[in-house]
């Protein structure tokens, strides 16, 4: 526990020390905030171009906060997916590669310790980004395109968030066993074929936690049936999973001491 | 007993780089790891230092099996310096000793005060606060070492301590190491034969894998002293003198006779006539000698006497 404490502390530092405790927060932010104000200005930066018929821009409005709101998750799931990965594909494997590791594992410290000090500085880093930039999307829908409802806007703030960590794991469990690039490019296949799979066949993957995601999204537009027992606890699992499977792999495996 | 090593062998894929070797390290007792470069001496230290699983045989560290990979939280201490250390770039020297420190169980009061001596002892008083990043590479070694001993380890593994410094970052390390010698036990790879011969009192010599020679360095130097006499004249010598170099050739005691210019290297079968013999002779005829060697070969031989054989 002690041991878990300095190194979180360490990662903690080091996020700090690189910007990267800046840069991925204010990426994530710009990404939130694009939505709302895109949406707002569409209409009118559509009829200034002048070029569209008037039957056609009559029939476009201004979508509602919700519905904005809905947009802003699926952002999230592209490109916010892809910052937590990339944000996170040297997370283990730079410290092997680099032989930073060998170092600090030579000590009284155990794989499993290392392995859940830097998922809990990846999990730090990626909720407080995507809390900012959630907040930020909902401050900014609500001013401009009207009121939300507070409580299901948080729900599915939560909810999603969940999936976001899922990913957060899952890069670390790739970034233990592959090389940086080779660990996002395995991480995003990965939760490509989740979310493939759920859209896909939807009924058979019921369970899947790429329906927190969808779930999160209908909440907020209010369409669809929501049923977060079963996807919630796989993901609870999978992450579980991810950090153990971490922990497991690398007390095995061979540790470069130099670069 | 701290490490008892038995029948430890690696494999990489095809190839076998530590094959079966079996030896045990005495509490306080230091022991030069010799070999060519390829003999497995890296391969060695990193398995001991738990960075690396054997593919067969045992390391037992005080009683205790180490081979089933890293959880042991409770184990002896090691420090380990590797061959290349890397640190945290960002962090400075301080910091980063500190931290090491911290992570073997020490308080953060204890921790500053020993990185504090430890990093005076090493040389690196004056740079301690700055980033790693700005460090030189002898400056890096320094700071691997001082990180290998801050937490007083009972058993110190380096690998190359002194091949990345410079002659007088040598000496210094060679000096810390001699105060060490005392305090805890040392394992060390080289393959400076030099180094071994200065601080060491073991030697274990590697090749292809293999333990080829282990005792303590007095019992090998007897074992594979040579009857051997070496002469070097001064570097402007007049003809005489070079001729009755020459003339040493056809003493009834020498077996084997090389010369290169002024200096001559005679393998001889009474060592004692033939150290009286030439030393009155040159006496006598004021032969200007500037160097008289009798006896043992220099771990130097032995070594590439073990090594080729």
């Amino acid at each position: 526990m002690r041991n878990t404490l300095l190194l979180y502390g360490k990662e903690m530092l080091e996020m700090s020390r690189s910007y990267k405790l800046l840069w991925v927060p204010v990426v994530f932010i710009l990404l939130g905030v694009m939505q709302p104000v895109m949406m707002y200005y569409l209409p009118e930066l559509l009829a200034a171009s002048g070029d569209i018929p008037a039957e056609l821009a009559s029939t476009l409005a201004v979508p509602s906060a919700p519905e904005v709101m809905a947009q802003v998750l699926n952002q999230y799931n592209t490109i916010g997916i892809l910052l937590v990965v990339i944000a996170g594909m040297n997370l283990v494997a730079g410290e092997r590669y680099s032989g930073t590791a060998a170092l600090i594992l030579v000590r009284r410290v155990s794989p499993t310790q290392f392995i859940v000090a830097k998922w809990l500085g990846h999990i730090t880093l990626i909720a407080i980004s995507y809390a900012l930039s959630y907040l930020a999307a909902w401050y900014y829908s609500s001013i401009m395109l009207g009121s939300l409802a507070w409580e299901t806007t948080l729900q599915a703030g939560v909810i999603y968030l969940c999936w976001i960590l899922l990913a957060a794991s899952i890069i670390l469990l790739f970034s233990t066993v592959l090389k940086g690039g080779a660990a996002a490019l395995a991480s995003i296949l990965l939760l490509v074929v989740l979310t493939m799979t759920h859209s896909l066949l939807p009924s058979w993957f019921s369970w899947s936690p790429a329906r927190l995601a969808v779930d999160a999204m209908s909440l907020l537009s209010g369409t669809g049936s929501v049923n977060l027992a079963g996807p919630l606890l796989l993901t609870v699992l999978a992450v579980l999973l991810c950090v153990v499977g971490a922990s497991y792999i690398m007390r095995n495996q061979v540790i470069q001491d130099q670069p | 007993m701290i490490i008892q090593v038995n029948q430890l062998t690696r494999k990489f894929g095809e190839r076998t780089t530590v094959k079966g070797i079996s030896f045990s390290l005495v509490k306080g007792s230091c022991t030069a790891l010799l070999g060519p470069n390829g003999a497995g001496k890296t391969t060695t230290l990193r398995m001991l230092a738990g960075l690396l699983s054997p593919s067969s045989g045992t390391i037992t560290r005080s009683g205790r099996d180490q081979s089933k990979g890293r959880l042991s939280n409770n184990h002896s201490q090691i420090g380990y310096l590797p061959q290349h250390p890397s640190f945290y770039k960002w962090m400075s020297g301080m910091e980063f000793v500190v931290y090491a420190a911290r992570l073997s169980g020490m308080s953060k009061q204890e921790a500053r005060s020993e990185a504090e001596a430890v990093l005076e002892r090493v040389g690196l008083k004056s740079a301690a606060r700055r980033r790693i990043s700005g460090y030189s590479g002898g400056m890096k070694q320094r700071l691997g070492l001082a990180q290998a001993l801050v937490h007083h380890p009972d058993l110190l593994l380096l690998d190359e301590p002194v091949s990345a410094l410079d002659p007088v970052g040598r000496r210094e390390v060679m000096e810390l190491l001699q105060e060490l010698k005392g305090e805890t036990t040392i394992l060390l790879s080289t393959h400076v034969l030099h180094d071994a011969e200065e601080v060491c009192d073991r030697v274990m010599m590697m090749r292809e894998g293999e333990i080829v020679e282990n005792g303590e360095l007095s019992d090998l130097l007897a074992k594979y002293s040579l009857p051997v006499l070496s002469l070097q004249l001064e570097y402007h010598s007049s003809q005489n003198a070079a001729d009755w170099l020459k003339s040493l050739r056809e003493r009834p005691f020498v077996l084997e006779y090389e010369q290169q210019s002024g200096a001559a290297t005679i393998t001889v079968s009474n060592m004692k006539e033939a150290r009286a013999v030439i030393l009155s002779e040159a006496a006598e005829r004021h032969i200007p000698l500037q160097r008289f060697e009798a006896g043992s070969s220099s771990l130097e031989k032995m070594f590439m006497k073990v090594v080729q054989s």
